[in-house]
C-alpha cells in the first residue's frame, strides 16, 4: 500500500465513520478490489476469491466501531482480510474432505461387484438424487441451502451476503429441507 | 449476490458511527470495574482473620502479584485482541502467560519443599478454594468477556481465553483475601490451578461465541 492510497482509503473511512454513503461505496469498492489482490497474491486465482472479498466487506462493516481514526487503516483492514482468507481456507479443507470426486464415483457403465462398488453405486445415486431433488428448489432456497449445507455458511453470513433478514433465511432453509425430503422420499419409493 | 450488489447494500445501511474507545481507554474503565466486582465477591467471602499479618509474608505477596499481573496484562491484552490488527506481532499476548506461568513455577518451587502439605492442602474444607475462585472471578470475567464481544475479535478463543484469564485470576486475588490458607501446595492445587482451567475453558467457548465477524 503506497502512502497516498493510505491516506486516501483513511479519509474515506473518516467520511464513512460520520455517515457519508458515498464515501463508504467508494472504500469498499477499494477495499475489495485489495482483498481481490491480497487472496490472488496468496492462494493463486481460485474460484473462491469473491466469497473472501465479499466476508471481508462484511467483517469491514461489522468491525468499523474499532477504527482508530489516529492510526493507519492498513494494518486494521489486512487483519480482517487475512483472517477471512484463512477461514475460507480452512473452509475448503473441509468441504474438500468431505466430497467425492467426480472420478472415482461409481459409473454404472463399467460395471462392478463387492460390498466397495455397492456404496460408490448408492453413493452415486444418493448424488444424482439431490442433485435432482435441488433443482425442484426455488432459486432462492437451492442458494440458501447450497450456502449453509455445501459451502458451511452461517446464517448471519447468508442473512448479509444475500440481502435477507436471519429469521427470512432460516425459514427459506427450512422450506427447502421440507421440499427436498419430500422429492427425496418420492425418488426413494421410486427406486 | 455480486459483491457490486454488496457494496451497495452495506453503503446503503451506512449511518454515523459512534467509534469505540482505543484499548487502553477501555482498560482504564475495565480495571476499576473489576477492582469493585472482585472487592464485591471478597466481601461476599468475608476478609480472612489474620489479614494484617499475612499480607507482609512472601508466601501472600509474591503469588498475589503474579497474579494481579497476570490479571492485568491479560485484561488488557484481551481488548487489544478484540480490534482487528491490534496483536499483530502476537508477541503481546505471551506476556500474561508468561507471567501465569511464573506464578505456576513459583508455588510449585515452593510446594516442592514442602512435599508433606500437598495432602492437606487439597483437603476440605481448602478444596472450597477452586469454588469460590471460580464465584468471585466470575463476574470480572464475564465483564471482560463482554467488553471483548463489544468490538471485533478476530481470534474467539484468544480473545476468549485472554478475558477468562483476567477475570480469574482477578478472582484468585480476590480468593487470597479471604482464604488464611498460604500454604503453597493449597495455592498451587486450588487458587492457581482453577485459572488455567477455566481459562481454558472460555478459550474454547470463545472459538464459538466470540466471533462476531466469522461465518463459523
Amino acid at each position: 500500500v503506497t502512502i497516498e492510497q493510505e491516506q486516501r482509503a483513511s479519509d474515506l473511512m473518516g467520511r464513512s465513520l460520520d455517515g457519508d454513503k458515498v464515501a463508504y461505496a467508494e472504500l469498499l469498492t477499494l477495499l475489495a478490489s485489495a482483498t481481490s489482490r491480497f487472496v490472488r497474491a496468496r492462494v493463486g486465482d481460485v474460484a473462491w476469491v469473491d466469497d473472501v472479498v465479499q466476508e471481508t466487506l462484511l467483517s469491514v462493516h461489522g468491525a468499523r466501531r474499532t477504527f482508530d481514526r489516529r492510526r493507519p487503516l492498513a494494518p486494521w483492514f489486512y487483519a480482517i482480510a487475512s483472517s477471512r482468507l484463512v477461514d475460507a481456507i480452512r473452509r475448503e479443507r473441509r468441504i474438500a474432505s468431505r466430497e467425492l470426486a467426480g472420478d472415482v464415483l461409481f459409473d454404472p457403465a463399467a460395471g462392478g461387484s463387492g460390498n466397495g462398488d455397492a456404496a460408490e453405486a448408492r453413493v452415486a445415486i444418493d448424488r444424482d438424487a439431490l442433485a435432482i431433488a435441488m433443482r425442484s428448489l426455488t432459486p432462492k432456497q437451492r442458494t440458501v441451502v447450497h450456502a449453509l449445507k455445501v459451502r458451511g455458511d452461517s446464517v448471519r453470513d447468508v442473512s448479509g451476503r444475500l440481502g435477507m433478514s436471519e429469521t427470512a433465511v432460516k425459514v427459506t432453509a427450512h422450506r427447502g429441507y421440507r421440499a427436498l425430503r419430500r422429492v427425496l422420499g418420492e425418488s426413494r419409493r421410486g427406486h | 449476490v455480486d459483491t457490486e450488489s454488496l457494496i451497495a447494500s452495506l453503503a446503503g445501511r451506512a449511518e454515523r458511527v459512534r467509534p469505540l474507545p482505543p484499548p487502553a481507554r477501555r482498560w482504564a474503565v475495565w480495571l476499576p470495574a473489576v477492582l469493585a466486582l472482585t472487592g464485591a465477591g471478597l466481601w461476599v467471602l468475608g476478609i480472612r482473620p489474620d489479614l494484617g499479618s499475612a499480607s507482609a509474608t512472601p508466601m501472600f505477596v509474591a503469588p498475589g502479584t503474579l497474579a494481579l499481573g497476570t490479571a492485568l496484562t491479560a485484561g488488557a491484552v484481551a481488548l487489544v485482541l478484540a480490534v482487528p490488527g491490534g496483536d499483530a506481532s502476537g508477541r503481546g499476548r505471551l506476556v500474561p502467560l508468561a507471567l501465569l506461568g511464573g506464578w505456576g513455577l513459583w508455588l510449585l518451587a515452593m510446594a516442592w519443599r514442602e512435599p508433606a502439605t500437598f495432602a492437606s492442602g487439597i483437603a476440605w474444607p481448602w478444596t472450597a478454594c477452586f469454588g469460590k475462585v471460580f464465584a468471585v472471578g466470575a463476574l470480572p470475567a464475564a465483564l471482560t468477556y463482554v467488553m471483548v464481544r463489544r468490538a471485533a475479535p478476530l481470534d474467539g478463543g484468544w480473545a476468549g481465553g485472554t478475558a477468562a484469564l483476567a477475570g480469574w485470576a482477578m478472582g484468585a486475588v480476590g480468593v487470597q483475601f479471604a482464604c488464611p490458607n498460604d500454604q503453597a501446595a493449597h495455592l498451587l492445587l486450588t487458587h492457581f490451578a482453577a485459572v488455567p482451567v477455566f481459562a481454558l475453558g472460555a478459550a474454547l467457548a470463545g472459538r464459538r461465541w466470540l466471533r462476531p465477524l466469522t461465518a463459523g
